[in-house]
């Protein structure tokens, strides 16, 4: 047998044409090619080739945006996946999902973790959107890319809600009916809503479903959204996103030492006094990489292990004559449904989330505040931190009495208490506020919202200049409006605080 | 150099994963059936003495059945329904009896066994799992499939129990006041209905066995009152349907009788008509032929069989019970009793504050014409009881 | 040779610049040719997008779809007795209709015949005026509010219309669960004499 003289072997495979086309640098552990390494490929050149050590802490980030993305990725695979199963007819639906279950091999746990990973991505990009919100990072100039990430945000809900319908289950079939049941809600465009103006054949309602109710057209259409027209909108927004990442300078402000921090000396003015602490940067490759490339693996653990252990939810093929008793909408929206209970569906369904957005979407032009960019930072922002502390605890709130806490009926069980479907609960007379004394209130309310901070707190009124701070206070005031409106109903047995039946309109 | 902690988070995750792949790997590769089919084609070798069938290839099998709209995929354990050499082993791989009546690759086994023909495992495909209305029947219940295709049952090997169930249905009278198939009583449910209905709009509280439809319509068969007590701080009687004290074997002929009245999706090319010669009836009196009417309408089910009575009327002012037909001949005109039979009557109540009374004569003006009201009231003078029954 | 170079032209005094604009009065327009060219471009061009965009939104909406239809005629008002609670409807639609005496308001409602309690059907009983559910004993008067018996709510309205040749439309895709919604024109039909 002729001498295998590896090294030589290794030694011509590298200088080989094929060999450097491909990869055209060395793998040795130089500066150069650290730099390379990130520079010269396709992927990571989305890094920059140094960052500053701050940027590594992972109390930082938690690596939530990267999280976000990567549980994206791992949809888009297992989604992928599946397609080559799942026919999106209102025959096979089901059936396609019990074969993945039972005929495909590993096709239990790919469902399991397309559902997982979905759930969790929905939770992730909420808890990533609070953290850059408490990093300050969306203020200037990192205001655009905010509100790409509230688009984000929505379109990442779309494509959850989308997905939810195709199992074709009772869950799934109900679920949507209760979501785009607040589409008919609509005011103007929905055939059930406020100032109705077109009828339910071609209501907003419609134009998602196909038809007046959920079938196979809406099939068809979620199947189509979810599966291409929403991801790619997801994936043009999300590189608009990087890009700007990029382009704002990570906003990872390197802290003082401890010793000084406990002094009291603010991090705006340590960075003035150490203007060089800013230009101390190390290689992405391999610090972030690394630390992108672990986080990655425990992610991917995780997920397959509750894949393995926990089924995805696949219930009775879907009725439409039957409805489930109670009908959920999916837990992000549970929420909304729970605002059901104290406001009618234009309001719940309709208004609110819209606020929701427009209120998030504005926050970067609202606050004038310049501290707090890159670190966390409650001292110095009290109201804008305890403003979004109290939303977000609000929406938490809501979706988890929506979620454990109603049940048949949409009544109160605590969770030690069975369901009960015999159970009748004496339905206590609500009330109206008569609108001569209504319509004022809501006005004083509001108004009061807008006069009252301003006597109080002179100069954070000036600092916002007119227009921010009577927006900031409206977005405010409709947040307490909510509560507000809970309290009355659940203490005072209030209906309505306005109500206008002849156009559909109550409050 | 990053923190140790990313280190151990490596190798962590990544013995992790390799950890749970394999788990994965064990266990899509060594599902259930494959150790059912191996402990099958062990079997049949011995029996068959041939030894190469124990090398077997292990795979799902399955009968598609379009037409149906079900996919059967029970005999990947259950191997030996079609083996004639199968006949007296043990379950899942025993021979199944007149195979070759409905042979498996025809019908599947789910439209007749009922449970979830798609699933791979014990418990999903038997269908005792949530979400799946519609388990394995228990062996006496299976007959009940058979009234999907087959409209005539008389004669029909194997179904003897569902005609004597339909006799029984006839002399007890249960038309009286359950539809069925828009013929019968307004008092009750529509039992089609009441066989296809959802489980949830059972109300299974009192039920002790296992909360299945078919165990609801065996419990409530064996003792109505008990399943159905009503609510009386509410206002609401406990059932009026008497308690026949039905025999067990009675109680299964009549829920396999019950079950069978579902309307299943079954292609026109297996349903077999009822093509019986059924000519009009000749009655030798207008007794017989009132008799006939009365059984037609189900008049024993508040009456009782032959209008002896004795069926409760929950707070009814008549002595709680619904009143015997015996002695109308003493107490009615002819004429009288034709009047109360077209407009019915309402008892009233013993308690004017408890609940309604459950059970009322309804009107049948629309339904009985005037030869049959003649014919059924000859037949209800008859019924006084002679001096000799008397004494 | 001293040649300078003319002296550029300069700007006509003003009031001959007034003048010879005056005589092109017909070109006196206040933004250049090149401008409204400009403007016309791409304003056709926003237009033809949001067209595209209108289009593409319509194209979503078909003109009928396969749903069986939720909708369908139950004869003329005439065919109801004032005063009474059919049940000619209830086997095929699973509907009553009542038909309220001139001294009730008159009009003619629907009432869908699925008990709020579990789902069953009750029955009419006219002696007793009211609905009563077979299974557990949901009682409910004939406008649908339950009074005894365990149904937690009242029976559901469905939506009535007339038709131009005097037929009542019902729509099942539309239901009205609380009284307060019940005499609302899409749930009560007024009917004149």
């Amino acid at each position: 047998m002729p001498d295998l003289d590896l090294q030589d072997l290794a030694r011509r495979v590298k200088t080989s044409q094929i060999w450097r086309s491909v990869f055209r640098h060395g793998y040795q552990d130089t500066p150069r090619n650290r730099a390379l390494m990130v520079l010269a490929n396709v992927f990571l050149h989305l890094h920059p080739v140094k960052i500053r050590p701050a940027a590594l802490r992972i109390t930082y980030t938690w690596g939530l945006g990267g999280i976000s993305f990567y549980l994206f990725l791992v949809l888009t695979l297992t989604g992928v996946l599946l397609m080559f199963y799942y026919r999106p007819t209102v025959e096979h639906a089901y059936l396609d999902m019990k074969d993945l279950r039972y005929v495909v091999p590993f096709g239990d746990p790919l469902r399991n973790m397309h559902r997982w990973a979905a759930h969790l991505m929905v939770f992730a990009v909420m808890l990533h959107m609070a953290s850059v919100f408490y990093r300050g990072a969306y203020k200037p100039p990192r205001e655009y890319n905010w509100v790409i990430g509230v688009l984000l945000l929505l379109v990442t809900f779309l494509l959850s809600f989308t997905g939810y319908l195709l199992p074709w289950d009772q869950l799934a079939i109900w679920a949507v009916t209760v979501g785009t049941n607040m589409a008919a809600a609509t005011p103007i465009l929905g055939a059930e809503g406020p100032l109705a103006i077109v009828g339910p054949e071609s209501d907003a309602r419609f134009l998602l479903l196909g038809a007046k109710a959920v079938g196979q057209s809406a099939l068809l259409r979620f199947y189509v959204l979810h599966c291409v027209l929403l991801p790619l909108v997801f994936a043009i927004f999300v590189s608009v996103h990087f890009w700007r990442v990029r382009k704002d300078e990570f906003s990872a402000m390197p802290l003082p030492p401890k010793a000084e921090r406990r002094q009291g000396v603010g991090v705006e003015e340590w960075l003035r006094a150490n203007p060089q602490a800013r230009e101390e940067k190390v290689f992405v490759w391999p610090n972030l990489v690394g630390r992108e490339f672990v986080a990655t693996l425990v992610v991917t653990a995780v997920l397959l292990a509750w894949s393995l252990i926990a089924h995805a939810p696949l219930e009775e093929l879907a009725d439409p004559n039957k409805t489930p008793n109670p009908s959920k909408a999916p837990w992000y929206f549970a929420g909304l449904q729970e605002l059901l209970v104290y406001f009618d569906p234009w309001i719940a369904g309709v208004v609110l989330p819209t606020a929701i957005l427009i209120g998030l979407t504005a926050i970067p032009y609202l606050d004038v505040n310049p501290r707090g960019v890159g670190y966390y930072n409650v001292r110095d922002r009290k109201f804008a931190v305890s403003l979004f502390t109290f939303g977000l605890t609000l929406w938490f709130v809501l979706i988890a009495i929506g979620y454990y806490l109603r049940g048949p009926g949409w009544e109160w069980y605590w969770p030690w208490q069975p369901w009960d479907i015999h159970r009748v609960t004496p339905q206590g007379p609500l009330t109206n506020l008569p609108n001569w004394a209504g319509v004022p209130l809501l006005v004083a309310f509001f108004g009061a919202c807008v006069a009252v901070p301003r006597l109080v707190w002179k100069p954070f009124a000036r600092a916002l200049g007119p227009i921010r701070y009577t927006v900031t206070m409206l977005l405010a005031g409709g947040m307490f409006f909510v509560v507000l409106k809970i309290i009355l109903r659940l203490l005072f047995k209030v209906k309505y605080v306005v109500s206008f039946p002849g156009i559909n309109l109550n409050i | 150099m990053p923190p140790r902690i990313w280190y151990r988070l490596f190798f962590l995750a990544s013995v992790s994963l390799t950890g749970l792949f394999l788990l994965m790997m064990w266990t899509e590769g060594n599902p259930e059936w494959k150790s059912y089919q191996v402990a099958y084609h062990r079997l049949l070798a011995q029996r068959t003495q041939a030894v190469a069938t124990a090398r077997t290839p292990l795979a799902v099998r399955q009968v598609h059945l379009p037409e149906f709209g079900r996919t059967d995929r029970c005999m990947t354990c259950h191997l030996g329904v079609g083996n004639p050499a199968m006949a007296d082993a043990p379950q899942p791989f025993r021979t199944h009896p007149d195979y070759r009546v409905h042979p498996v690759e025809q019908y599947g086994c789910t439209i007749c066994h009922g449970g979830q023909g798609m699933a791979l495992t014990k418990q999903d495909a038997h269908g005792f799992v949530k979400h799946w209305e519609r388990p394995l029947l228990p062996k006496p219940l299976t007959v009940a499939s058979c009234a999907y295709c087959h409209q005539n049952l008389v004669g029909l090997k194997g179904a003897e129990r569902l005609v004597r169930a339909r006799q029984l249905f006839d002399t007890v009278g249960c038309i009286g006041c359950h539809t069925l198939n828009g013929w019968g009583g307004p008092i009750s449910t529509d039992l089609a209905y009441s066989a296809e209905k959802p489980l949830d709009e059972f109300d299974f509280r009192y039920v002790t066995g296992i909360h299945t439809a078919f165990n609801w319509h065996m419990e409530h068969f064996k003792n109505p009152q008990r399943v159905n007590p009503g609510d009386l701080a509410a206002n609401v009687p406990p059932t009026p349907m008497p308690n026949y004290r039905f025999t067990d074997e009675e109680t299964e002929a009549l829920t396999a009788l019950v079950l069978g009245f579902a309307h299943e999706r079954i292609p026109a090319r297996f349903v077999v008509p009822d093509r019986a010669p059924r000519p009009a009836p000749q009655y030798a009196s207008a007794v017989d032929a009132g008799r006939a009417v009365f059984q037609k309408y189900g008049c024993a089910a508040c009456h009782g069989m032959e209008g002896r009575g004795g069926v409760k009327n929950y707070n009814a002012a008549t002595g709680g019970e619904v009143p015997p037909l015996l002695y109308v001949a003493q107490g009615f005109t002819r004429d009288q009793l034709k009047e109360l039979i077209r407009t019915g009557r309402y008892p009233t109540k013993a308690d004017p504050k408890g609940p309604t009374v459950p059970l009322w004569m309804p009107a049948w003006k629309d339904k009985l014409s005037e030869e049959e009201l003649e014919h059924v009231v000859e037949y209800l003078v008859s019924l006084y009881p002679s001096d000799s029954e008397r004494n | 040779m001293s040649d300078t170079p003319p002296p550029p032209a300069q700007k006509p005094p003003a009031s001959s610049q007034q003048q010879e604009v005056d005589r092109d009065k017909l070109w006196n327009l206040w933004f250049t040719r090149r401008e409204f060219v400009n403007v016309a471009a791409w304003g056709a061009f926003f237009l033809g997008l949001a067209g595209s965009a209108l289009t593409s939104l319509r194209f979503f909406i078909p003109r009928i779809s396969y749903e069986p239809s939720a909708t369908f005629t139950i004869g003329k008002p005439s065919d109801f007795t004032p005063g009474e609670v059919s049940d000619r409807f209830k086997r095929q639609h699973r509907i009553w209709v009542v038909r309220d005496l001139p001294s009730d308001g008159g009009g003619l409602y629907v009432v869908w015949a699925r008990c709020t309690h579990l789902g069953c059907t009750p029955n009419w009983m006219p002696l007793e005026n009211k609905f009563k559910c077979p299974c557990h004993g949901s009682g409910f008067r004939r406008t649908g509010r339950n009074f005894e018996g365990p149904a937690p709510r009242p029976l559901e309205r469905l939506k009535v219309a007339l038709a131009e040749d005097g037929r009542i439309v019902v729509d099942m895709d539309v239901h009205f669960k609380d009284p307060k919604d019940w005499m609302k024109p899409e749930a009560y039909l007024t009917l004149h004499a």
